[in-house]
Formats: structure tokens, sequence, C-alpha cells
């Protein structure tokens, strides 16, 4: 009978035993604290010029801004990235262009942008959505110049100002 | 007697299951941060994205641009029915008055390891002012808040969102944006 008892005993500690060290971790999770950190860093930048006017374009014509024409002032106090975007799907004025997020452009009103950072090359399509980054880790105290290249369309409905929006976005590097 | 000797061995396995639950290690870890606390409640961090003072800074912000800081925040062991809250310094630059435009947005790309905010993940974050007039060469703290509802489903584990900082006054076709990584790890 003794022995039994013994057994019993022995047996509901090795279950219960079982049980707790299972299931004890979820519930020490619920102790746990959110936790928020963060490093004491900063994000400056400024552009100058903030306007270029390519003024009267020519269907399918190409025209750019010098190399180098834009300046972006960087005061930030880490390694940045720095994207370049158009802000809309659309150029405004009259019948507004439709913009080419692979910046070719050359289609019935439908206008492309690219970029470069002072290489000359306008290798860097200007996107409404999902835009590239015009520089990518760009070191602490290093400005950066860029330059911009309008793909006219191949016609126009109406000879009124388009205007486009072109968004610089700054962003600790990754 | 067996009955008693079960209830006996149930009742202590009980006491130590609620001792050893007391005793369960917290993981709060803060690296490198700026000041923190806990304000009391579970699961509840409040913390203060910028120092008073800036001597922390190696390279100090300047005064005559536009500047946010911190560049980075992670939020850690996020739940449903938790909150985070820190808060973003933005200062004015300028010699006049100017408005600003705080707004959290969709990452145009992340950290690896990270998904983009889902707009129910972004309707978790509140911005305490997104249209914040700063006198010239003022600093304000802006406080952000991450408040998970208590039956949010989770759709990610790990997920970014940016909040922008825009002065809302630029001229001209080509404008600045400034944007904080903001990288949730829910537990």
């Amino acid at each position: 009978m003794r022995k039994f008892q013994i057994r019993s005993i022995l047996g509901i500690l090795l279950a219960v035993g079982m049980f707790v060290s299972i299931s004890l971790p979820a519930f020490a999770a619920t102790t746990q604290d959110v936790t928020v950190t963060a490093t004491p860093t900063f994000l400056a930048i400024a552009n100058a010029p903030a306007t270029y006017n390519f003024g009267v374009v020519a269907a399918s014509s190409t025209p750019a801004t010098a190399q180098a024409h834009f300046t972006i002032t960087n005061g930030s106090s880490v390694p940045t990235n720095i994207a370049i975007a158009a802000v809309t799907a659309n150029w405004t004025g009259g019948v507004g262009w439709i913009h080419d997020d692979t910046g070719a452009g050359a289609a019935a009103d439908t206008a492309g942008l690219k970029s470069s950072n002072n290489t000359g090359a306008y290798n860097i399509a200007v996107k409404n959505a999902a835009p590239n980054n015009i520089t990518s880790n760009l070191p602490v105290a290093s400005n950066c110049t860029w330059e911009l290249k309008l793909y006219a369309p191949s016609s126009f409905a109406d000879g009124a100002l388009k205007t486009m929006v072109v968004r610089l976005t700054v962003t600790a590097s990754p | 007697m067996k009955r008693i000797y079960v209830c006996i061995s149930i009742v202590l396995l009980a006491c130590l299951t609620i001792g050893c639950l007391d005793d369960a290690p917290s993981t709060v870890t803060y690296v490198e941060p700026i000041t923190s606390m806990e304000d009391g409640r579970d699961g509840v961090v409040v913390g203060v994205g910028a120092p008073a003072e800036m001597t922390t800074f190696v390279k100090q912000p300047p005064d005559d641009m536009m500047w946010i800081t911190p560049a980075k925040v992670k939020i850690g062991n996020l739940y449903a029915g938790a909150r985070a809250e820190w808060t973003l310094r933005l200062h004015n630059g300028n010699n006049v008055q100017t408005k600003y435009a705080v707004v959290v947005r969709n990452p145009d790309n992340t950290i690896t390891g990270y998904s983009k905010a889902t707009d129910t993940e972004k309707s978790w974050v509140v911005i305490s002012d997104q249209a914040p007039v700063l006198a010239p060469r003022e600093t304000r703290d802006i406080l952000i808040a991450v408040d998970v509802p208590l039956r949010a489903k989770v759709n990610s584990k790990n997920w970014e969102f940016w909040v922008s900082a825009m002065d809302a006054q630029q001229k001209g076709q080509i404008v600045t944006e400034l944007c904080s990584r903001w990288n949730v790890d829910m537990r």
C-alpha cells in the first residue's frame, strides 16, 4: 500500500513537473517588457536650387540640366541613402502628362525624368512608385551633386505649362 | 490517504510554479538608449527620443537646417495590447515660422528581415502633432506611439514604417523629406 502511494506521488510529480517545464517559457514571456531603443543620430539635408525650368521643349526632345546642377547639402550625423521620386503619377497643367516610371517618356503626353549623381549618365529613373536612390551610403559631412534630364512626350495635346514636383528623401542607411 | 498525498503534491507544485513565474527574467535590453523609462504598466515603455543636452552627439546638428532625430528607432517584443512610445525631435532651421507635416508612411525600402508595414499596422501608429508650426530655430519633440489593439491580428513578426517630416511650406519643384526608420519586432 505504502509502495503504491509513493509511486503515485512520484508519477504525479513527474507529470506535473514535465507540464511546468514545457509551459514555463510561454508563461514567462508574459512578464517580458516591450523595448524601445534608438541611437542619438540625426538627419539633415537641404537641396539647392529648388527649381528648374526646362523652357519650351520640342516633341521627343531630351533637355537636361548641366552636370552637378543641384547640390544636396548633407548635415546628417550618420551615413544616409537619398531617394529621388516623382511626387505624383501625372504632371499638372492643361492636359497633364502621364509620368513614365521607366524614365523613357517619348509617347503621346507621356514624359519621363532621369537623374544621376554627378556622373552625367542620367541613368537613374525618377519614379513615382518604388523610388530609386540617387546616392547610397552617403558619408557624413559629404555633400552630393546631381543632374536631371527630361524625356519629353512624342506629341502634346496642348501647350500649357507642365509641372512635376521631385522629392528627395533621406533615410539612415540600413 | 492517497488523495491527501495527491492534493498536497499538486498544491506544492502549484506554489512552485507561481514562484517560478514571479522570478521569470525580464528581458529589457536597451541598446545605446538615449533615455528611457518604464511607466509602471506591464509591457509599456516610454522613451524620450532625444536628449535634453546635445552633448551626446558626436557631431552637433546644424542650427540653420531642418533636422530630425533619431534616424532609427527599434521596438522589440511588442504584442497585441501593448503600447510603445518615443519622441521624434524636429528642428526648424528657417528664420521664419514654419509649418511641418509629420506623417507615417510606407517605407520605400526596408532593413533586411523586415516587411513594409501594412495599412493595418500603420493605423496603430499615433503621431501627437501631424502639422506642427515651429517658431524660427525652434526645436520640438513630437510623441510617436505604436498602440497595438488588444485583439489585433499580427500579420508580420518584423515590420518597418517610416515617420516622414517635411517642411510644408517648401517652394519650388524639388522638395526634401526626412524619414526616420522604425523597425518593429513583434513577440
